[in-house]
């Protein structure tokens, strides 16, 4: 069943999920996130209106249809006529600034003492990397960054939270991120942002693209609550 | 015309729901929508709506309603369960009632949820292309949350000018306690063994009362062993069965992430997948491994009879 379709100079291994998605995953190991976050990008500017959505991941995009794929064959030859006269340029990446209260920390003890390095080594390094943004699918508006420091990776908590507030920021294993809403989770919890970045009445509801970059900026406390009472009466 | 009616009692988890919300999984959006989909369609035909509006989830025990205005209705799902003015009602045919009647679903019998359509237009905000509830975010449908007592739902419709439509009995599912479940193999069906492959699809697996929206979860006497479980979260959609490395797998429903990080297993043949909106503690289910090609044959078939026997009558 395997076949392949060529995008932005790579070849993409095509395969099915189920009768309406395929899974496209790049042939060639080498640099696969990028390569799935220029070519997210190429397919949504491409805007085709028969695929309903379009969900990138670490090794593979799915492509969900709004029809049945009967062979996919087909399906892929046509998806590559539409693509090589739709060739355009890719916009670069966005950078954000996402500012950051980490006395607001609940998991300090257990990131100190697995890393090894104090809290202010620790938000050094976890403030001073260019993250990308790998993916947003694990809640609405939940953020996975990629970039993160070896020497700051944490297990994930033995016990998850049943609720984490919306706005926090934790590590989770190798990698970083943060909950765009208040949820259940098991990261460890370094800090949190007085800003709201999913908002359901906006278009798109974040202002985040996969494989855009990334930066934490350090607040203290009193910059948090005002920040957060500004953003409450907005 | 006008038409409303009030939430007496709002019922376990009774929300708005409709086919789904499409294009937003990339930032972690769920598809949401009517987890038995085919019972949520069957309610809208009969209100004479269309397909895709939406309609009333209601969840194990259903709320109790009030109109105060005549209304066309349509109620499909789980049956047993259904009064009007305290007498016990059929469904499955198209109901009209009248101002002042009180419908009053108590706790469904055979599956798990009821479908209750109203012929119109709700006065409703549709949210980032549908209607339904998003509860994990709060919005969609009424306010992002479930119902409860003292909502109330407007609607704007034409005359009563729908025929008396039942739904033909071809379409009606056996709410059976043991269903055989068709899949066909996920990304990582391989990361089992030829043997844990053979058990799985040779295993009873009983429904967890721990399910809800986001997840069917299931337990068997005998937990299938992954080989690996290093996997690099990878896309997910309602109906991917995933194997945790507890060997209890997961059926994702309509509200799921759309990234998930355990294997893959399999996928549910999208003919079958609604039926899992039923299945709820105490059913069992057994799964039958099928190719691609015959998913999208059965898919075809249900189609095809649903366009032949939803015709106007």
């Amino acid at each position: 069943m395997s076949t392949s379709l060529r995008i932005n100079g790579r070849n993409w291994e095509v395969s099915a999920l189920d009768e309406r998605t395929l899974l496209i995953g790049p042939a060639d190991k080498v640099d696969i996130l990028s390569g799935i976050h220029e070519t997210t990008k190429l397919l949504e500017q491409c805007d085709i209106s028969e695929i309903l959505d379009i969900i990138p991941a670490y090794q593979s995009i799915a492509l969900v249809f709004d029809h049945v794929v009967i062979d996919v064959k087909d399906e892929i030859r046509s998806l590559q006529k539409q693509l090589s006269t739709e060739f355009s340029q890719i916009s670069p990446p966005k950078k954000h600034e996402v500012l950051v209260c980490y006395e607001l920390g609940l998991d300090w003890k257990e990131v100190e003492s697995h890393t090894g390095l104090n809290r202010e080594e620790i938000i050094k390094k976890h403030s001073e990397t260019e993250y990308s943004i790998a993916t947003m699918g694990f809640t609405p508006g939940f953020v996975y960054l990629e970039g993160m420091l070896a020497s700051i990776s944490t297990p994930r908590r033995q016990n998850p939270r049943t609720k984490i507030p919306a706005g926090s920021v934790g590590i989770g294993g190798s990698q970083t991120g943060f909950y765009g809403l208040e949820s259940p989770g098991g990261w460890q919890i370094i800090g949190r942002t007085p800003n709201t970045y999913f908002r359901v009445g906006d278009y798109p509801p974040t202002p985040f693209s996969v494989g855009d970059k990334l930066r934490f900026t350090p607040i203290s406390k009193q910059e948090f609550e005002s920040l957060e009472q500004e953003n409450r009466l907005s | 015309m006008t038409g409303q009616l009030e939430i007496l009692e709002g019922g376990l988890l009774t929300t708005i729901q409709d086919q789904g919300r499409f294009g937003y999984r990339k930032y972690g959006v769920p598809v949401s929508g009517a987890v038995d989909s085919h019972s949520a369609e069957l309610a809208n035909w009969l209100a004479g709506n269309y397909k895709k509006a939406p309609v009333i989830e209601c969840t194990l025990i259903g709320p109790t309603l009030k109109f105060n205005s005549d209304a066309v209705i349509g109620i499909s799902g789980s049956g047993g369960a259904v009064h009007l003015n305290g007498d016990e009602r059929v469904i499955n045919e198209t109901i009209r009632v009248k101002t002042d009647d009180v419908l009053k679903i108590g706790h469904l019998e055979k599956g798990c949820r009821l479908y209750i359509a109203i012929k119109g237009e709700w006065e409703l905000e549709s949210m980032m292309g549908s209607f339904s509830t998003c509860l994990q975010a709060i919005f969609g449908g009424y306010s992002g949350r479930k119902l409860k007592s003292g909502d109330s739902i407007c609607w704007e419709c034409e005359e009563d000018d729908t025929a008396k439509r039942k739904t033909p009995k071809k379409l009606i599912p056996h709410f059976s306690t043991r269903q055989l479940i068709r899949i066909m193999p996920g990304p990582e069906w391989n990361w089992i063994s030829e043997d844990e492959q053979f058990k799985f699809l040779d295993t009873d697996f009983s429904i967890l009362d721990s399910s809800n929206r986001m997840g069917v979860r299931l337990k068997s006497l005998e937990k299938i062993t992954l080989q690996k479980d290093n996997m690099k979260s990878g896309p997910v959609v309602p109906g991917t069965i995933q194997l945790p490395p507890n060997g209890n797998p997961i059926i994702l429903m309509n509200d799921a992430q759309s990234v998930g990080g355990y294997p893959r297993i399999a996928k549910i043949a999208e003919a079958d997948v609604w039926r899992l909106g039923q299945l709820w503690k105490g059913n069992k289910i057994n799964f039958s491994l099928i190719e691609r090609d015959k998913a999208i044959q059965l898919l075809k078939y249900l189609n095809n009879l649903k366009k032949d026997l939803l015709a106007d009558q």
